[in-house]
């Protein structure tokens, strides 16, 4: 099945696409694997995984092992349905830019 | 929205999306050690076997049990119990990949060990067990290098 190439803005921040890109091949990611991984501070990646939260985009698992807290966070279906299309636009975008003709339907000129 | 995007920054948004993707498929890696230590205990079984001693096989089977849970626990240790790969980046192929060492080295072990015993060769649960490390050892690296490279290949993104 192919996908639709939809730009999105929201995962285009750069911050974003690093977690965005690192959740999309993982099923989950511990938010100190995210934090650790992307050299960020607490403060700036849980700003960034409230702002995916809020868009619909992941979901926040809260928990506990042992006494200590545990914060985990996985691409749900929207989520990756939206990186999958931005992807296909990016894609698209550099095709594009080396074959003018790639993405046009055959016969328009 | 995407026409305000210059194709070179498109471009340095997939390699960043490359990136991530290869940081995830490292974690998967199987250390380089692991085939050698599998392929030490299973010999260390056959000589066992072979021994025909109680006590020999007494102590070995629960080494080579113990052992064989340390190999695999300390060789997926780390970032493991910090994330958790996609199962779907090891495709099919190497899914047949993986199954297929598995087979050769359990097939080709059992085969030259009953084969060896037909003709009476002494010890023949060593040489057979052997015979199976050595396929360890050397096709382990290289099922390695598949599965890497097929899950590099494998995002997961449909299209």
């Amino acid at each position: 099945m192919s996908v639709k190439p939809k730009f999105d803005e929201l995962i285009h921040a750069p911050t974003r696409l690093s977690i965005v890109a690192l959740l999309a091949s993982t099923e989950w990611a511990d938010f100190s694997f995210i934090r650790d991984s992307l050299s960020l501070s607490d403060s700036a990646l849980s700003k960034q995984l409230t702002t995916l939260e809020e868009a619909g985009y992941i979901d926040i698992r809260k928990g506990f092992v042992g006494k200590r807290p545990r914060t985990s966070a996985r691409l749900n279906r929207v989520g990756r349905a939206a990186f999958d299309q931005h992807v296909a636009a990016l894609q698209e975008i550099v095709a594009l830019s080396r074959d003018p003709d790639a993405t046009r339907p055959k016969g328009e000129s | 929205m995407s026409g305000e995007i210059y194709p070179d920054e498109a471009q340095r948004a997939l390699a960043e999306i490359e990136q991530r993707h290869g940081q995830v498929v490292g974690l998967m890696n199987i250390p380089w050690w692991y085939w050698p230590a599998t392929a030490v205990l299973q010999v260390a079984l056959g000589v066992a076997v072979d021994s025909r001693a109680p006590v020999v096989l007494g102590v070995v089977i629960p080494v080579y049990v113990v052992g064989m849970v340390v190999v695999n626990v300390v060789a997926t240790k780390g970032s493991w119990r910090r994330v958790r790969p996609r199962r779907d980046l090891v495709d099919p192929i190497g899914v047949f990949a993986i199954l297929g060492l598995v087979g050769l080295t359990v097939g080709g072990s059992l085969g030259v060990a009953f084969s060896l015993r037909t003709m009476g060769v002494a010890y023949p649960a060593t040489w057979g067990v052997s015979c199976g490390a050595v396929v360890l050892i050397v096709g382990g690296p290289i099922l390695n290098r598949i599965l890497r490279r097929r899950m590099l290949q494998n995002r997961g993104i449909e299209g």
